[in-house]
């Protein structure tokens, strides 16, 4: 971790204008659907919006500006520069979905019950975690912002195959959950509290999915070589 | 790539070779070249040749093939090597949104070293970034801003390595003097100095050491030495006492020079010179033949000589 490069994906977070005004309209829209009884308990599901509304080109941005240039002419692991731009993502889009689940809370006038809520913010933060990690693997391997492309590809992709799948006569519920575990990283930790049972069950799918991105993004990074062009 | 740590100073490159294209453009090919510690060395070459590619994989940049490259006995990629280099870019782009003192700020806590704001401003002040320009938005600086910038935020934290790559491209006058006198100043300081620069005159004043470089190989020499002995043109101008073109023709053939039929009008003539010795013998000449000889000046200086004898356009 850098804390200079924390601190400055803040700040490039900060400065891209037409994101902040798409993030608010989503962030203020969806408020209104606290309205609907037992929405509060899906109120994690913002945060993969504010991952990709914010975080979109998080690493392909920098090497299609030509800012990675310098920061790896500096003493700064690759590693340390991915692990730092997912951990500010992470905390930028945690940080909103928890403010978002708060005025959630308030709207709606249900009554507030601090264990729900903290199960709810923890589900955001896996959520935000696990959606970062892919969303930087996928940044350091597709240039610009081609990670979100690259991300509804993804989806795509696996929609047409569930139809193969489906068409030709094969069960398709194994794939749909490694396909759902893969493409929406998180914790489902509704289950576990209401069964009252925390064992490492759906932790281990999950953790397996963030570590494998970041480990793909950081091979990614490092095998990237920073000319020019490929001609001199 | 080597990764070992050794004891010796300065920059080592021992047959490094890069490709693209999966191998089969090759760009560098058995690259040598020594820079000692406190040294300043330009390289030189057309368009296309691979400076620029070498000076990425000397800064890790790139992935070379083969070969070593030590700065101060340590891999590019060790991070005690990284921590000594600053590097000027040949295309600066710095985030539009930030100010120079910003991004001065993010190279200071990039770099490592400790937080000095005065540090900073003294840099600003050192390459002639005017004061009104700090807290502007990069995107407003001209092209010769941008480059003292990037010089500025090169120097932050004294490194000991210097790896410039075009640095004076887009600079008027008084800011290719400037970087002049900084990177003086610098040497003068003990750090060591890798100058990529199509502006000869700017490396030759600069550099002891240059490399060719040409389709990928390199041919280093001392300053003193290139172009030394190449064939070169001077210029000479005669006052008063001026020999006429058929006087002046069998002199120039005693001492193995020629002269450049209706270049300049008289009493101006180009001599073309076999190398510096058959100057000193055409000076010795004309002075025995009593000729009031009253300019005699190098068409080209040392390494345009040099460049023009090693590229197609300057081959006859």
């Amino acid at each position: 971790m850098n804390f200079t490069l924390y601190i400055h994906t803040f700040r490039q977070i900060l400065h891209q204008r037409l994101r902040l005004v798409l993030t608010a309209l989503v962030f203020l829209g969806s408020l209104l659907f606290y309205k609907i009884p037992g929405a509060f308990e899906k109120g994690y599901l913002t945060a993969p919006w504010f991952v990709w509304l914010l975080g979109n080109g998080l690493v392909g941005k920098d090497v299609s500006q030509g800012a990675l240039h310098l920061y790896f002419t500096r003493p700064i692991h690759r590693a340390s520069y991915l692990l730092t731009k997912w951990a500010a993502l992470v905390t930028v889009a945690t940080g909103l979905a928890w403010i978002h689940l708060l005025l959630g809370v308030s709207i709606s006038g249900s009554s507030f019950d601090p264990a729900a809520l903290a199960t709810v913010g923890l589900a955001a933060f896996l959520l935000a975690a696990g959606m970062a990690a892919l969303a930087a693997a996928l940044s350091c391997w597709l240039s610009g912002m081609g990670d979100l492309p690259g991300y509804i590809g993804l989806i795509v992709s696996s929609l047409i195959l569930k139809a193969l799948l489906e068409h030709w006569n094969i069960p398709t519920e194994s794939f749909q959950k490694a396909a759902e575990e893969f493409l929406f990283p998180g914790v489902s930790l509704a289950q576990s509290v209401a069964s009252g049972t925390w064992g490492l069950g759906p932790w281990l799918p999950y953790l397996a999915v963030v570590l494998a991105c970041l480990a793909l993004g950081i091979w990614g990074l490092d095998r990237k070589e920073l000319g020019y062009s490929q001609n001199a | 790539m080597s990764t070992t740590t050794t004891s010796t100073s300065g920059l080592s490159v021992k047959g490094l070779a890069k490709s693209y294209s999966g191998g089969r453009k090759s760009v560098l090919v058995d690259v040598h070249l020594e820079v000692p510690s406190g040294g300043a060395f330009g390289l030189i070459g057309p368009n296309g040749s691979g400076k620029t590619t070498l000076m990425g994989c000397l800064l890790g940049l790139l992935k070379a093939d083969a070969g070593v490259i030590h700065i101060d006995g340590m891999s590019p990629e060790d991070m005690r090597a990284k921590a000594k280099i600053g590097y000027v870019p040949e295309r600066i782009r710095f985030e539009p949104w930030m100010t120079g003192l910003q991004v001065m700020e993010l190279h200071q806590g990039l770099a490592g070293v400790p937080e000095s704001p005065e540090e900073l401003r003294d840099l600003l002040r050192k390459v002639g970034l005017m004061e009104q320009a700090w807290e502007r938005p990069v995107r407003t600086y001209s092209r010769g801003m941008l480059q003292r910038l990037a010089l500025a935020q090169a120097l932050v934290g004294k490194p000991s390595f210097l790896f410039l790559d075009e640095p004076t491209s887009g600079m008027d006058p008084t800011g290719v003097l400037d970087v002049r006198r900084i990177l003086e100043e610098a040497q003068a300081a003990g750090m060591t100095i890798l100058l990529n620069s199509h502006q000869l005159d700017q490396v030759g004043k600069i550099c002891q050491g240059v490399a060719f470089l040409k389709d990928g190989r390199l041919e280093a020499m001392s300053m003193a030495d290139a172009g030394a002995g190449l064939k070169h043109v001077v210029r000479l101008r005669f006052g008063a006492k001026a020999p006429k073109a058929k006087d002046l023709e069998p002199v120039l053939k005693a001492v193995g020079a020629s002269l450049v039929p209706g270049a300049l009008p008289e009493p101006k003539f180009k001599v073309e010179v076999a190398d510096d010795a058959t100057t000193s013998e055409l000076v010795r000449a004309l002075a025995k033949k009593g000729w009031d000889l009253v300019e005699l000046a190098p068409e080209q200086d040392q390494l345009e000589r040099l460049f023009l004898n090693r590229t197609p356009e300057g081959q006859p």
